[in-house]
């Protein structure tokens, strides 16, 4: 294992021109943190990005490929190539694509480049997630139960899940994010479920390593986020609670977790801060954590703390790391830019400070109503929330397309008051304010969930959407009904008669041009029956 | 003019009847039925931009309205709930209702969603059971079974693997099984 302190990995040194391997919204994050801090940016793009409002706003931008991220993005050697083509001295990954690619991160720094994140020993060192739980064990961290080694054999995995107890969780050992994650209830689905999770995990991380725990029914996902500095100093920035997920994906992050007690904090930042030092770690980074919701035994003096276990290690900057920033009032990309520069920590622990509670709901191109499936479109009309408390990080413009390709997140919506309840009014309130037409989305599900008893309670976990998703669905109204029946009707009528005037103006006939005829037509051709 | 609308997944559609415009205020009717109640509404239109952006009030409330087509058709949002919207004039109507008998034939499967095609697990020719999985489509950062819905015979395959499709994109073409094999029913999931 590497030694921790100022030695590990490459030297920390001043740069002046960043590029930010990445798009979208995280993007345009890196990039406005280089402006304010008087760095120069490179945008790299796909050609389906060729006109994003990441590359718009850059310094320069260098075009890596077509629009799959295999051949632009996610290809390291042609990051490498367009650093080098713009005179770039650092690299930013953002997250996602390279950003946990302990090979890509070592590349950059062989060729003279600093890499704004952990070193490439530390994301080895938590990216093979079997290789991670040994580390932590022997770090003192608690590891969810279940093997450290990947499994191969199916005999052996029956025995193991038996033995371990059902449910029970495969995961990939290769990487995180949600892909080749299959929960096992019974042994019955346990083999073609191996396999599942096995293709997937070759897919997403060349690896079909995968390897089995526990899985822990109604557990809390709460997250630390910690900074380490060149010279020795890891501060951790409090916890996230990152329990609202569906099938392994976060929809809405806050902090102060509900749960959480100042003793648990504590616990939960040592630990946090002791995994960090075990793998030599510099830069932003998050340790995950599942909290079990056990009965809290309130006898005579402190609560006993609630359990928790390591789960992961995120080497990089996590999407929700706006809750932070609020909650803080540290910015985390500025921290990222001047940790690799090799400035100190700023603060210590002691000056970390909470305030008030900040929540995050990510908007994404889906349809809950079609279980979820990822939308495509051209956003066609945008209008977005702002007033005070209110943030939005979101690379969207009028005319942008959604496509396949990447992603399904169009926006994250991030909001601050003083209280909880605070919050979660002013979030119902910035929900209703969006506005995007041409792409499905999930903001009227946002605001149902947001809305909703178990939100409101803080009483949730990661299988609340699951189990409260019918009425999570919602049905409009009669009244909701029959009103948007009665705007359509006259926007029908009024678009015809417009049509027909503009026709008799040009005097060119033509084709009808009403969409919603055209679209109404193809409807009818191409609908199902139930 | 009678309109006949259709929201989503409603099965029904509702009737309005649109008055004429006079000083940007339209009087509208939804009737319910032959012998249900009605109730009157007044509309005033103000557009911004074309009509794809609007401000509507509706009995004096007020409603933001975007106007806009995608993948899944025409739809209007209201104060930011998107309603799919369907619309037919009485002609069209009648014309429709005419021709609605669908013909027995093959059965395309399409991609519910967009996504990339990872496998195909037939080929021309096969025999396919109801409920068997057909191809492996990735989307949602997870691989999903797209399945039969009937048995029948594997006419055509048009996904390839490895391919991106957008959502509605014909993967699979299946005959109906000839006489003699007749389906099983789909095994019991639901």
């Amino acid at each position: 294992m590497s030694p921790a302190g100022p030695r590990a990995g490459s030297a920390a040194r001043p740069f002046r021109r960043v590029l930010v391997a990445n798009r979208g919204e995280i993007a345009l994050r890196v990039i406005r943190a280089c402006r304010e801090r008087g760095l120069e940016s490179v945008a790299v793009f796909s050609d389906a990005d060729a006109a994003a409002l990441h590359v718009r706003t850059a310094g320069f931008a260098q075009r890596l490929g077509p629009s799959p991220p295999r051949e632009s993005y996610l290809d390291g050697a042609k990051v490498l190539a367009a650093a080098k083509q713009s005179g770039a001295d650092a690299i930013h990954p953002g997250y996602g694509f390279l950003s946990e690619n302990g090979d890509f991160a070592q590349a950059v720094e062989e060729a003279g480049l600093v890499w704004i994140g952990p070193p490439a020993s530390a994301i080895r060192a938590m990216g093979e997630k079997t290789a991670a739980r040994r580390t932590m064990k022997s770090a003192g961290v608690p590891v969810v139960p279940g093997v450290v080694e990947p499994i191969e054999d199916p005999k052996e995995l029956v025995r193991i899940a038996r033995e371990v107890g059902y449910p029970v969780m495969l995961k990939a050992a290769g990487g995180g994010g949600g892909k080749g994650i299959r929960i096992v209830h019974a042994e019955a689905e346990l083999l073609s479920s191996f396999e599942r999770a096995r293709s997937e995990a070759q897919n997403a991380f060349k690896s079909s390593a995968v390897y089995l725990e526990k899985f822990l029914a109604n557990a809390h996902h709460v997250e630390i986020q910690i900074l380490a500095d060149a010279h020795g100093n890891v501060v951790h920035l409090g916890e996230r609670e990152c329990s609202m997920q569906r099938r392994h994906q976060k929809v809405i992050e806050e902090s102060p977790s509900p749960l959480m007690t100042p003793t648990l904090r504590a616990a939960m930042g040592k630990a946090a801060c002791d995994a960090a030092r075990a793998v030599g770690y510099r830069n932003a980074g998050t340790i995950e954590c599942l909290v079990t919701d056990v009965d809290e035994r309130r006898g005579a003096g402190a609560a006993s703390p609630r359990p928790f276990f390591f789960l992961e290690m995120n080497t990089r900057l996590q999407v929700e790391h706006p809750v932070t920033e609020l909650v803080t009032g540290h910015d985390l990309v500025h921290l990222q830019l001047a940790i690799a520069a090799g400035e100190k920590l700023p603060f210590t622990q002691e000056e970390v400070v909470s305030r008030g509670h900040a929540i995050e709901a990510r908007i994404c191109a889906e349809e809950p109503e079609r279980n979820f499936a990822p939308a495509i479109g051209t956003v066609q009309s945008l209008d977005l929330p702002g007033g005070p408390g209110v943030r939005l990080d979101s690379a969207l413009f009028d005319g942008l397309e959604i496509g396949v390709h990447y992603d399904s997140m169009l926006a994250k919506l991030v909001v601050h008051a003083a209280t909880r309840e605070q919050a979660i009014e002013r979030l119902l309130r910035a929900l209703e304010e969006v506005r995007i037409a041409g792409v499905p989305n999930n903001v009227a599900f946002l605001r149902r969930l947001v809305g909703s008893p178990e939100f409101r309670s803080g009483r949730y976990h990661t299988k609340t959407i699951e189990e409260r998703l019918p009425t999570l669905l919602g049905q409009p109204s009669r009244a909701e009904l029959e009103r948007a029946a009665l705007i359509a009707a006259l926007l029908h009528r009024e678009s015809l008669r417009r049509t027909m005037e503009e026709r008799a103006l040009h005097a060119n006939g033509g084709e009808p041009a009403s969409a919603w005829l055209a679209a109404g037509r193809r409807r009818q051709l191409t609908r199902r029956r139930p | 003019m009678k309109y006949f609308v259709t929201l989503g997944n409603e099965s029904e559609s509702i009737e309005v009847e649109l008055g004429p415009t006079r000083d940007g205020r339209t009087v509208a009717r939804i009737v319910r039925g032959a012998e249900g109640p009605v109730s009157d509404h007044v509309l005033e239109l103000r557009a911004i931009r074309g009509l794809d952006r609007v401000a509507l009030q509706v009995d004096g409330e007020c409603h933001d309205v975007l106007l806009a087509e995608d993948g899944r058709g025409m739809h209007v949002s209201v104060d930011g709930v998107r309603h799919d919207v369907t619309i037919e004039d009485e002609r069209e109507r009648a014309a429709h209702l005419a021709a609605a008998h669908a013909p027995k034939g093959p059965v395309t499967l399409r991609a519910a969603m967009p996504g990339i095609v990872r496998a195909v697990l037939v080929k021309p020719g096969d025999l396919v059971a109801a409920g068997q999985p057909l191809v492996i489509l990735e989307a949602m950062k997870m691989e999903n079974e797209l399945r039969a819905d009937h048995a029948g015979i594997v006419r055509e395959v048009r996904a390839a693997a490895g391919t991106p499709v957008d959502s509605g994109a014909e993967l699979v073409v299946i005959d109906p099984p000839a006489d003699g094999e007749r389906p099983s029913q789909p095994p019991s999931r639901s």
